[in-house]
């Protein structure tokens, strides 16, 4: 009973000419966003590699200089792409790609790629992500809306509840309907971009993308799954085919389109981001945390002082200048953590009033988590920021070390040439691994979990409702 | 009486009053006026908290321009401290600021995004001149802002399918469409007076709540004129959306199907084309890679600090009216400026770059958008709150063109470790943006909407005539 149900919507449904055009404009977009992405990911990696290429150049050719003035001149971090940034690009381009980790001062990543995009780029992402998260679920309305209020509408439901039909079974058949009608296209379309993805990606494919691509389909499915319930119970709620479809086209205008807005909006506009000139200014102030803070500097002294077991600075074996330099970099540390963690905060807070709004859609944790599977989103860019600033602090106590060491006699003349600055290793990073990406993400995930059971648990007592109701 | 039975101008006044207390325009008319006081009232906090940041900014620069004015005049006077370090031409930073526009808070658009201040200093080059700004949250900017152009150009529509789909569903449920054409009105008349009214409810709520905006967070300037075209665009969008929900109200037969297609066409004008449009034009006209200007910087840097010497000789030759200053004058100040100055000449063909691929993108856009009324909506919002991608992009090269001619008035100074005289820099000119009138931003929008008008036109001369041919509806 429950294979004939499914088998007759999936029938119905198939003839649906509208759904068939929908359908064709979808896979269009989805080819051509793939294929547009797949170009776009090609042409990052090439920029980033030349730009890998001659800052490495530029930083061992640079010429004999005083380590403290090369660290001033300093390196770039570059963040490379996610080998699943294909299918779901997420906040990729909105987010800095390259980072000057310069001595005194800790940087945001700067060169956002959605500078570069034309007028209308803000409108719609055509990415996999976009289509799987936002037009398959327009796909899955459009298919599903006469799913119950259809049969009702025609009397069928009558007939068949008069025919003692089973409101388990009835339910069971339409909802694997709508799943046999929509899962399997998008397992063929998910694996054969997933597939392109990898194969084409030009960041390194770490130990886990399997297990992410893996984790993104689930989570999509999961997704998709809570839209045939909606899409079940929706239906069920109506007597008519008409009421049925406007009322699944609000649902679903509301849950992909303007909730989501309306919940990152909301959160923008009750914490409001900082403005960059007053967060410089902190910054700058941070880098000046050793030179404003005269009791500060007094200690420092009395600690070399009291290292090197002698009475001034003139008596120490070592370029007080270069120690200075150095003392400097870490008092600012704290500072600029706090700078930093306070802008992280507002980010939190920002994301924390989207995520509240999830009871008005589940695509609000289905995108968070997209972004974060594959490695696209706020908390992987954080990663990589904290992992340049890592590596500055590293490189910035090496020069000042050899400074510090190496300068003798000469002092602040003392220069290092090339086979110091290859002493240097490039910045290389590992993002954070698939562990650690679903703790971030286990609300979210919950929330998603949620969503489907409730949606499936509503459809359900819905479509009883409307068979209890046509047999009495 | 029965329905058929009576005139059908009393019907059609009965249906309206049932049509504004109940069912699904009760509810449309709440959310557009819900949305519009939303979306103003955010985008009014936007607004505000820009200019506030922007005032302030401004103002410390100014001051500190001033500051370095009278220690200027002071070491002219001999009075003040000769030490190369102070007021050092160098140190010269005027303010650029890009103030939201007149209806700034009807439309975000691009301006969360770029920058919208800077510093015009010797110290500045390309890639510095607009300081560190990207401190904004990457998950709101790919978002988007829930602004009033978006209600305009998604929510809109969308409400006025839900409003109308169903324009002759009641003759048809109740089997009386034949007898309904067979009355004096005719079956086209009553849909366009049906149509008409429904979505004036609508529009009326909305421009009723965009008006009071308007009014309630006026900023002066020319932002009455502005929002009387924005009406002017809302209507011609809204415009194009009525005939085109009555074409297909007349094409399909059954109101499941008309709001069927009618989502469809939503979901590809509003979404699928403008996303397909802005993918294909940046294929087409890529820009130049930004980390590609950030390697040629880097190495002119380099170069410069190896070569000072030569590099400082060369120019001193090019300028043999310079009479070499103050010795003792550090050299990183010479060091920063011969940097930027090689940086502007190696990094010109990228500009130039960057130049071509955005005008090849407008070339290519200013003839897709007619592929969506959309696109043209989006456009000429935009355009009427300052809010669009080319103001950006605006501000930004007269930032540039003014860091240069900061760089040609005070570099022979900096180079030839002279300070400039009082005089000399009371000849330089602050920065000031020069926007685009709205006289200007009409010559872009106007044959656009021209455009939409006469589509609109087309559609509902053929919804029309659909209508009047009677043998359809039989």
């Amino acid at each position: 009973m429950i294979r004939e149900i499914a088998s007759k919507d999936l029938l119905t449904s198939r003839r649906e000419s509208l759904l068939i055009v929908l359908s064709a404009v979808c896979v269009a977009l989805l080819v051509a966003g793939t294929f547009i992405g797949m170009q776009r990911d090609a042409e990052f990696a090439r920029e980033r590699t030349a730009a890998e290429l001659v800052d490495r150049s530029v930083w061992l050719n640079q010429g004999e200089r005083n380590p403290h003035s090369a660290a001033h001149f300093s390196r770039y971090a570059f963040r490379s792409s996610s080998p699943l940034a294909l299918l779901d690009p997420g906040v990729g381009d909105y987010a800095g790609i390259a980072l000057w980790m310069e001595a005194h001062f800790q940087n945001p990543a700067e060169f956002r790629r959605a500078e570069d995009s034309g007028e209308l780029a803000r409108s719609v992402p055509l990415s996999p992500a976009t289509l799987f998260l936002v037009a398959l679920p327009l796909l899955v309305f459009v298919a599903m809306y006469a799913s119950i209020a259809g049969e009702r509408e025609d009397g069928t439901l009558r007939q068949l509840t008069a025919s003692g039909m089973r409101g388990r079974a009835f339910f069971l058949g339409k909802l694997l309907g709508g799943l046999r009608l929509v899962l399997p296209v998008f397992l063929v379309l998910y694996v054969a971009i997933a597939a392109m993805a990898l194969a084409t990606a030009s960041a390194p494919i770490e130990p886990d993308t399997i297990a992410r691509a893996a984790s993104l389909l689930a989570l999509y499915a999961l997704y998709l799954v809570a839209c045939v319930a909606i899409a079940l119970g929706v239906s069920a709620l109506f007597r008519t085919r008409q009421a049925a479809l406007l009322a699944l086209i609000c649902v679903w205008a509301l849950m992909t389109v303007l909730a989501p807005r309306l919940a990152t909006d909301l959160g923008r506009s009750l914490y409001p981001s900082p403005d960059a000139r007053v967060v410089t200014a902190q910054l700058e102030a941070a880098a000046r945390a050793y030179s404003t803070d005269p009791d500060g500097q007094e200690a420092v002294r009395q600690s070399a002082l009291d290292e090197y077991g002698v009475s001034t600075v003139e008596d120490l074996p070592i370029a007080y200048n270069a120690y200075v330099l150095q003392k400097a970099e870490e008092a600012s540390f704290p500072e600029f953590e706090r700078v930093f963690g306070s802008i992280a905060e507002r980010h939190a807070e920002q994301n924390n009033v989207a995520r509240a709004l999830t009871l008005l859609s589940p695509l609000v944790p289905a995108t968070n988590l997209s972004r974060g599977f594959a490695g696209t989103d706020l908390a992987h860019q954080n990663h990589f920021a904290n992992a340049a600033e890592a590596h500055r602090r590293a490189m910035i106590r090496m020069l000042n070390e050899d400074y510090m060491y190496n300068s003798g006699a000469a002092g602040s003349a003392y220069t290092a040439g090339r086979e110091v600055w290859e002493q240097f290793e490039d910045f290389s990073y590992r993002p954070l691994t698939l562990g650690q990406a679903w703790r971030l993400y286990l609300t979210d995930a919950i929330l998603l979990l949620v969503w489907a059971v409730a949606a499936v648990s509503a459809a359900y007592v819905l479509v009883r409702r409307a068979i209890h109701g046509e047999g009495a | 009486m029965p329905d058929a039975m009576r005139p059908t101008g009393a019907i059609l006044g009965q249906e309206a009053i049932v049509f504004l207390l109940r069912g699904p325009a009760a509810i449309a008319i709440a959310l557009v006026l819900l949305a519009v006081a939303y979306a103003g009232w955010s985008g009014d906090r936007w607004r505000d908290g820009r200019v506030a940041d922007l005032e302030e900014f401004a103002d410390a620069r100014l001051a500190a321009v001033q500051t370095w004015r009278a220690e200027l005049v002071a070491v002219e006077e001999g009075s003040g401290d000769p030490s190369p370090f102070v007021a050092n031409p160098m140190n010269i930073a005027f303010p650029a600021t890009l103030p939201p526009g007149a209806l700034g808070d009807f439309a975000v658009g691009h301006t969360d995004l770029h920058p919208s201040s800077g510093e015009i200093s010797p110290w500045n080059n390309l890639s510095t001149i607009f300081g560190r700004y990207q401190f904004e949250n990457p998950e709101m900017l790919a978002m988007g802002s829930f602004d009033v152009a978006l209600v305009v150009i998604v929510v809109m529509p969308l409400l006025m399918v839900a409003v109308s789909f169903d324009l002759l569903s009641r003759e048809r449920a109740r089997g009386t469409l034949a007898l309904t054409l067979s009355a004096p009105m005719a079956l086209a008349w009553m849909l366009w007076t049906r149509l008409l009214f429904r979505n004036g409810v609508l529009w009326l709520s909305a421009i009723a709540a965009m008006s009071a905006l308007v009014l309630l967070n006026d900023t002066g300037g020319d932002r009455l004129a502005r929002f009387g075209w924005w009406l002017a665009a809302c209507l011609v969008y809204g415009g194009f959306w009525l005939a085109l929900i009555a074409f297909v109200v007349a094409r399909f037969r059954h109101a499941t199907q008309s709001a069927a297609v009618l989502a469809g066409l939503w979901f590809v004008v509003v979404f699928a084309m403008p996303g397909l449009v802005s993918a294909v034009t940046e294929t087409i006209y890529p820009t130049p890679s930004r980390l590609a200007l950030l390697s040629e910087v880097r190495e002119v840097e380099a170069e410069t600090t190896r070569d000072l010497a030569s590099l400082t000789d060369r120019f001193l030759t090019d300028h043999p009216e310079l009479t070499v200053g103050d010795e003792g004058m550090p050299a990183f100040f010479r060091a920063a400026f011969l940097a930027n100055d090689a940086a502007r000449r190696v990094t010109a063909p990228i500009i130039d770059g960057f130049e071509q691929a955005r005008y090849g993108r407008a070339r290519a856009l200013g003839l897709a958008q007619y592929l969506s009324p959309a696109i043209v909506a989006q456009r000429v919002l935009h355009l009427l709150a300052d809010a669009d991608l080319e103001r950006q992009h605006r501000f930004q090269d007269q930032a540039r063109q003014a860091l240069f001619e900061l760089a040609d008035a005070v570099g022979p100074a900096i180079v030839s470790r002279n300070r400039i005289t009082v005089a000399e820099f009371d000849g330089l000119s602050t920065f000031a943006f020069v926007d685009r009138t709205l006289a200007e931003a009409r010559r872009v929008f106007l044959f656009p909407l021209a455009f939409l008008v006469v589509v609109t036109l087309l559609l509902a001369v053929a919804a029309s005539r659909r209508l009047n041919d009677e043998e359809a509806w039989t």
